[in-house]
This record gives structure tokens, sequence and C-alpha cells, in this order.
């Protein structure tokens, strides 16, 4: 039996197979970082580095004693073999790499990070994804490597965890994904079948049958399209559900034909328009970039080919799928075979169109023909694709104070900023005898921004409640953060199900998450 | 940890206070119970004592290591309670027993003060619930056993906070768990269409036809390939497409998907209320708690009443008519001969005001109105309660 069977059946061997070809970057270690480390080594990420400069060897500094402490509440900070490490996140990185041998390299670069971030894009491309822990040393760098994985569309993501309280925030540029696993793909098509479907109804004739054995040969898709289209031929009109139903309780023999019940209960099905198009497509069609280019990516070459179907034929592609409908095993097949065809026929027009236009273009057609996994996928999913814009990290602080009073969501998120702002100020952590001076920072940092009327309701208390914990991490809280992020990690590199945009966080003293979008 | 009382802290609560250790049962060291095991070892200290037991029979597969990191791939076919406490040792002892949770009696439970569950199964915890509840009655409601209850299935998860006497039973929440997919036997015997369809063919006929005293083993791989081999070739003959392995273990051993992170929220969270519940330092959530992580991040919580004719906790309401002239003891011997109790406890407005033990007390009937007792006896299914209303004539 698989290692990942119980996973790969959530995310599919695509999403697996991103899994394990993605590279994942940790900027400081915490407790929360190492969780979430721990959450995405175990389903099999391909590799990780950590960049942190701190020594086992305990310094006089106040926060690098206090980050020392909190990394002793976790469980993969080896307190045995502690002496045997020159730097905390090697010792921390030897106690992770034992969890997996599929994962390929734990690296651990102790240079400062402003070394990296001056190399610039060729060292940051090489990562799917940034993770950065707040701290106050490298807190002043992080606007600048915002700049460069906006550029790169690498997601970076921020996380903090103190007492009862955490966050999460994450800054990417535009997302596309296919399969958000929000809908079950079933496309009946009722209103207006295709030519084979209308051929293979004409041939049924289900109006003069004494035998009733006959009807249970049927699925419900098959009766309703015949009444239906029997019924707009014949009255020049189309039937309302009422009517519909009145037709199909005409046709009971006995009282317990499975498929007639089934289709009584779906009647309502007919009145769907299936050509009306949703406003994630209007939005994905908006979107749809003026000029093709080289670079452009498949996702978009494939949404222009959408849209050319969609002008053309006023419907989106066939996914193909059917329910299980109640019937006789070979009509079902017949029928099964039917939406198939139109399915791959559909899939054609969207791989015809997109190689010429790759071929337009002066780009290699293998870009295509060898990812026919891709254009299934997508054509399977066409009504449910989904564009996701995300916001720059730089801009979050502002966009905070600005919607906040309009919020109350937000509160504890501002509390955590007036918190970051107090640790640069003092370079240490509040402690219960800072409440005065949490709340006169909370103060004057609201008061810069005039569109602020009043003190945020409930600030007060989150600010008094974090001058509690003299800035220890409870493992608990560092365990839920770190599962919330090694989850949206996950959604990100596999580009599947739909991930938070752009902030969250989590109150452990009421149970609760609250996201929304800075 | 311990923080100085706060914003949000009870007027009684002390940070100076340590409170003897607490007793803890660990149900399950799968997916969840490594994590609550690895969270609880991180959390114990001296100033929160706790001691820690575990409980599991099964053993470490392959399909485990996806998430139950307490195990590494030299640790297939182990114990899974006994390996799981081995790699907390350097921090915490841990007692484990191997074995069903109902091989164990009343006196073995009644030893913890609290018992978490990672369990996969409903009707596990619907036994322990039970357990915890008869405890509670049999103790004249003095041992109360609370229990922390997780679950997940993919993205989702949730948490119960369950208090004899106070919330609801876990029996209560059973109209919210969704029965298990019963494909109906004429489908399977003459129009199969789906590949599930053939996989439970072959799993409830297919089968005994050809290995008939031979019971199938979902744990052995030899037995799923021979399975699967039965629903292929039933699928061949309906010409259906898409019975594989990994499809036919799916629905044969009813495979919920199950991943490291979804555990960790609900494992973090679930020791979180522990942590508050014991050390008073914070208050707990409302008793229900559930997450989502498809479309974006959602956890709550919210209150969920008992359910009053729960057959475990809750209260049948019987209406008898009673003489006004009647004296408490009268009144009592009218109940016990009609619900054949022995051992009642009778309550009124929330007061015991008859004990079977003492047989002191007494009852001012109103002059108007109905009045309502509450009655519980050992006698009665599960410690379930019973209301009455009477009518004076």
């Amino acid at each position: 039996m698989d290692r990942y069977d119980r996973q790969v059946r959530l995310w599919n061997t695509n999403g697996q197979n991103a899994l394990s070809n993605s590279s994942v970057c940790f900027i400081n270690i915490s407790s929360a970082a190492t969780e979430t480390i721990k959450n995405i080594i175990l389903p099999g990420i391909n590799s990780i580095t950590i960049i942190d400069s701190q020594s086992t060897i305990p310094s006089n500094d106040s926060l690098e004693l206090l980050k020392l402490n909190n990394l002793k509440s976790n469980y993969f900070y080896g307190i045995n073999n502690s002496h045997s490490f020159e730097y905390i996140a090697q010792n921390i990185a030897y106690n992770l790499s034992n969890l997996n041998p599929d994962v390929k390299s734990i690296n651990v670069l102790t240079d400062p990070l402003q070394s990296f971030i001056s190399q610039g894009d060729n060292f940051w491309k090489q990562f799917d994804c940034v993770v950065y822990s707040f701290d106050a040393q490298t807190d002043p760098y992080i606007d600048l490597l915002s700049e460069i994985l906006w550029h790169l569309n690498i997601p970076l993501v921020k996380l903090s965890s103190i007492g009862f309280y955490s966050y999460y925030t994450v800054q990417f540029n535009q997302l596309n994904i296919i399969e958000t696993h929000q809908n079950d793909l079933v496309d009946l098509r009722l209103d207006s079948p295709w030519d084979e479907l209308i051929s293979y109804i004409n041939n049924i004739d289900i109006s003069h049958v004494s035998n009733p054995n006959e009807y249970f040969k049927y699925p419900y898709n098959v009766i309703l399209i015949k009444l239906y289209q029997d019924n707009k031929q014949k009255f020049g009109k189309k039937l309302t559900t009422k009517q519909i139903r009145q037709e199909i309780d005409k046709l009971f023999l006995t009282c317990d034909e499975s498929n007639l019940l089934e289709a009584y209960n779906k009647a309502y099905l007919l009145m769907k328009n299936s050509s009306e198009l949703s406003e994630n497509i209007k939005e994905l069609f908006n979107n749809i970039p003026n000029e093709l280019t080289c670079d452009t990516s498949l996702f978009w070459i494939l949404v222009s080919s959408l849209k050319k179907f969609y002008d053309k034929y006023n419907q989106l592609p066939l996914s193909g799928v059917l329910p299980d409908m109640e019937s006789d095993s070979e009509k079902y097949k017949e029928l099964k075979e039917i939406y198939r065809r139109k399915f791959i026929s559909d899939k054609e027009f969207i791989y015809f169109e997109s190689m010429q236009l790759l071929n337009s273009l002066n780009r290699s057609p293998s870009e295509l023909k060898d990812n026919d996994h891709l254009i299934t996928l997508f054509v399977k999913n066409c009504k449910y694709l989904k564009i996701i814009n995300g916001s720059k990290h730089k801009n979050l602080s502002e966009t905070v104070l600005k919607q906040v009073p309009n919020n109350n969501n937000m509160v504890l998120y501002l509390a955590f900023q007036i918190l970051e702002k107090f640790i640069k100020l003092e370079q240490r952590y509040p402690n219960q005898n800072d409440k005065s001076n949490l709340r006169t920072l909370a103060v004057s940092y609201l008061c810069g921004e005039k569109t602020l009327p009043s003190f945020p309701d409930g600030l007060d208390k989150f600010l008094d409640e974090i001058s509690r914990y003299s800035g220890i991490e409870i493992h608990n809280i560092s365990a839920v953060i770190g599962g919330i992020t090694g989850q949206e990690i996950i959604k990100l590199l596999t580009n599947q199900y739909i991930p938070v945009n752009n902030s969250l966080v989590f109150d452990g003293i009421s149970g609760k998450t609250h996201s929304f979008k800075l | 940890m311990i923080f100085p009382p706060g914003p949000f802290t009870d007027e009684d609560y002390d940070e100076t206070f340590i409170p003897s250790p607490t007793s803890i049962l660990i149900l399950g060291s799968g997916g969840l119970g490594c994590e609550i095991l690895k969270n609880l070892s991180m959390t114990a200290s001296h100033e929160l004592p706790l001691n820690l037991h575990i409980i599991d029979m099964d053993t470490i597969s392959s399909s485990n290591l996806n998430r139950q990191f307490l195990f590494k791939d030299k640790d297939v076919g182990k114990y899974k309670c006994e390996i799981a406490s081995l790699a907390v040792k350097d921090r915490i002892k841990v007692e484990y027993y191997i074995g069903k949770i109902e091989d164990y009696e009343d006196s073995f439970y009644e030893k913890f003060d609290i018992i978490i569950s990672g369990l996969d199964s409903i009707n596990a915890r619907k036994w322990i619930n039970e357990t915890i509840w008869r405890i509670y009655n049999n103790s004249n409601n003095e041992k109360s056993i609370i229990f922390f209850d997780g679950g997940t299935e993919g993205f989702q998860g949730s948490i119960k906070i369950i208090i004899p006497g106070i919330t609801a039973c876990f029996q209560c929440y059973r109209s919210l768990i969704p029965d298990k997919i019963v494909y109906p036997l004429c489908t399977l015997a003459n129009t199969p269409r789906l590949p599930e369809h053939c996989i439970e063919w072959a799993k409830q006929l297919g089968w005994e036809e050809i290995y008939q005293d031979k019971i199938f083993d979902y744990d052995n791989d030899e037995d799923v390939e021979k399975m699967f081999k039965i629903a292929l070739k039933r699928a061949n003959e309906f010409g259906i497409e898409g019975v594989t392995k990994s499809l036919t273990l799916g629905v044969v051993k009813n495979i919920i998907p199950a991943i490291a992170s979804t555990n960790a929220i609900i494992s973090g969270q679930l020791c979180n209320e522990v942590y508050k519940f014991i050390s008073n330092c914070n208050p707990n959530m409302k008793d229900m708690g559930y997450y989502n992580g498809e479309n974006g991040v959602l956890f709550d919580n919210e209150e969920y009443l008992p359910i009053d004719n729960c057959p475990v906790c809750g209260i049948r309401t019987e209406e008898i008519e009673l003489d006004s002239n009647m004296e408490l003891i009268d009144i009592v011997q009218l109940i016990k001969d009609k619900f054949e109790l022995s051992m009642p406890v009778i309550m009124h407005n929330g007061i015991e005001i008859y004990n079977f033990k003492d047989q002191g007390g007494s009852l001012q009937l109103s002059k108007e109105g109905d009045v309502t007792i509450e009655v519980v006896d050992k006698t009665l299914l599960n410690g379930m309660k019973i209301r009455i209303k009477y009518y004076k004539v």
C-alpha cells in the first residue's frame, strides 16, 4: 500500500506530482514554521530551505533567548542532541529530515537574509513558495523581497503566533485554478441536446409501451429530454416543470418505476439555461490578455480557445461527466458513451484551436501535444475555472487601517501590527507592565491615519491579552496555524482548491478564524 | 506557561495555583492521536502536570506514514500506541494499552479526568460516550469525565466538547453525521452502472461465490488484489470502465481521505481547549467546533443543545395525575411502581428533592398549574431521564 494513498484521493496524481517537484523556502525558524514544514514534508514536498542565522550558543540578546525558549517547546527541537549543532535551524532540520525519505533535502542557510536578497531573481526563482516568520531583525528587508517575488509570481506567506493568537497572510500576483473541487462537474445539457443525443432520443418511443419493464431501461435524462422536445414540437412552446411532471405522471404503469420517479424529482433541471455564463467565467473572459505572446501561459492560451468555442456555439464544452441514474446497465452505457464522445469532440476543438494559437506565436506544439492530461482537466472543469487576483504584501499595513473601521474581523490583525511595531521599537516583546505603552503606541499609530474615526472596538482587550504572554508561543496554537499554513501551501503548489486571499487570523480563545482581503 | 490574569479570564483565576495532576486518556494513536500526544507532551509542565495514557489496537501500515509522523518506515507492523509512546519518551512518560476500547471495564475508564478521542469509527465513539454517561449516572452524577472528541475527513474536521450533565452527549450529534452510501441490492445484482457497483457486488456476493468460507481481509494486499480481480471481471461483463485497485480498496474499506494538515489543525485546537479547561487561563469555545479548508479557511463554533429524547442522555416526558394531598414519599412510590425504578433520584428546578439513599426531602406542591420534576435512576437505559408533568385532581 502506498504512503500517499489517503491524500492522492484528494488531489490526484497531478497534485502529488506538483508537490514532489516543489521547493519551499522558510525565512526564520519558529515553532509555527517548524509545524508548517512538518505538514508539507509528510505529504512529500521535494525540498526545503531554511534561512536562519541564530546560533545554538545562547547570547544575551533577549529576543534571541526568547526565540530559543519558544523553539524548545517544539517537538522537533531535539533537547538531547542540541549541543552537536552550531545553528538552531540545523537542529530542527535534522529532526525533520527523517520524517519522509522521499524528501530530497532540507538545506540550512545561515548567512543573513539581506545577502540572499541582494542576489535578486537568480536566487529566489529556485523556490515555488517562500514563507516568512516575523522577526524584528529581518522585517525591514521583507518589502524588498515582496517586490522580487511579486514579479516572479512566487507566493510569499507570512505567519506569526503568540500566546493564543496567530495570523497568516499571503501575497500572490494571480492564481489560475483549474481544479477548484467545489462542484461535481455533472453537465446534463437537458435544455439543449446536441445532434447525436437528439437522434438517439428520436429513435426511442416511450409513449406506447405496455410492458413496464421497457420504462425501467431509460435513465431520467432521456425521459426528460424526450418529453421536453416532443412537447416543444407538438405545442410550439416550452413546458413548465409542473407540466412536465404531469406528463411523467401519465407514463407510470405501476407505481414504482424508479427511473420515472427520478425523472419526476429532477424535472426542474430542464429549466436550467446551459448557455448562460457564470460570473466566474465572465470575469475569466474579461481577463484574457489583450495580446498573446511567447510568454503567455498555457492557461490563457486555453482560455482564449474556450472563448472562441463559446462565441461559436453559445455553449461551453461538455464535461462528459454523468451521475448515476436508475436504469438498465446497457442503456446507461449507451448514454454515457454519447456524452463521452461529445466531450472528446469539444476537447478536440480546444486542442486544435490552441495548437493554431501556439503556431501563430511561433511556439513549439509539444507544449500541448505532450500535455493531454492538462487539456482533459481544463475541458472537464471549464465551467468552474477560477482566477484569483492577490495584493502586494507591501501595501497591507496601509490597507488594514483603511478597512478596519468597517470590518471587525481585522481588529486582531491590527493588534498584531501594533505588536510588531512595539517589538521593532523596543527590541523586546511586551509584558504585563506594558499595557499602557501598547495603548499609547496604538493611539499614535492610528492617529497617523486620518480616516480612522475612533479606537476600534475590542483592540484594547486584544492588546492587554497580548501583553500577558511576554512573547511566549503556545505549542497548540503553533500547531493550528502551522496546519493552516501547510494546507494553504499545498493548495498553492498543487493549484487546486481555493486558497485564502489574502489574510486570516486565528483566535484560540474564541476558537475562530476570520479571513479577509487586504 | 503561567500567564497573569487577562481581559477574558474568570474572576476566580489564580495563576499561582498549581492543579493536581490531570489524568488524560487518548483514544486512538493514528493521525489525530499522534498530533494529540505530541501537543500534550509539549503542554505538560511543572505548573500543568499531566498523566498521559493512550490506547489503540492497530499496527502501523505504510499508508499511515503521510500523516502519522511519530512512525517511520522501519516501524511498519508494530503497535501504534507503543511506538508513539516511545517517540515522546524524552519529554513525558506515557502509559500505553494495546487493545480495543471495548475490552476495558468501567473501572478502567473511571480513573481518568479527561478522555480525548481521535477515533475514526462512529460506533467506537458511541460506545465510549455511553460508558462515560454510565459512569456519571452510577456515581450519582459525581464522576464526570470530560470528553473531547475530534474527527477529520479530507480538508474538513470537527471538535466536540462533551461534559456529562451540562452539554449535549455524542449521541445527540448523531443526526448531523451523514450515513454511509448504501447501493440498492437490485442495482448491484441486475443493473450495475458504476465501477462502485461492481466492487460492492464483489464484496457482498462475488467473493463468497469463489472463496466460500474464507473471510476477506482488507488489510491483506493479496485479498485486495483478489477482490479487485473479481470486481474487474464483473465490470468487463457489463462494459463498465474505471474499476482500479485503488478504487476497490477505497470502496471495500470505506476509506476516508486523510491529510497531515487537517489533523494538525483539529488536534491543535482540541488540545488548546483541553489546555484552557485545565489551566482556566482563558475560557473555552462553545461545544461544537467545525473546520472547512476547501474554500478558503473557516474555523467556527456554536452551542449545540442536548436532544430531549436522546437515548443516552435525554429526557422522556410522561404525564401522571396525582391527588393534591399526596406526600412526597407517596409520589415517589407511585413513580417507582409505574416506571419500575429501584433507586430513583428526583430533581425539581435543578435541586435534588429525593434521593433513594437517605429518602429525605420534601416537595411543595404549588396551588396552581402543573409541576415538572426530573427522575434519574440507574435502571433507566443509559441513565436517560424521565421528566414527569403531573396534575392535581
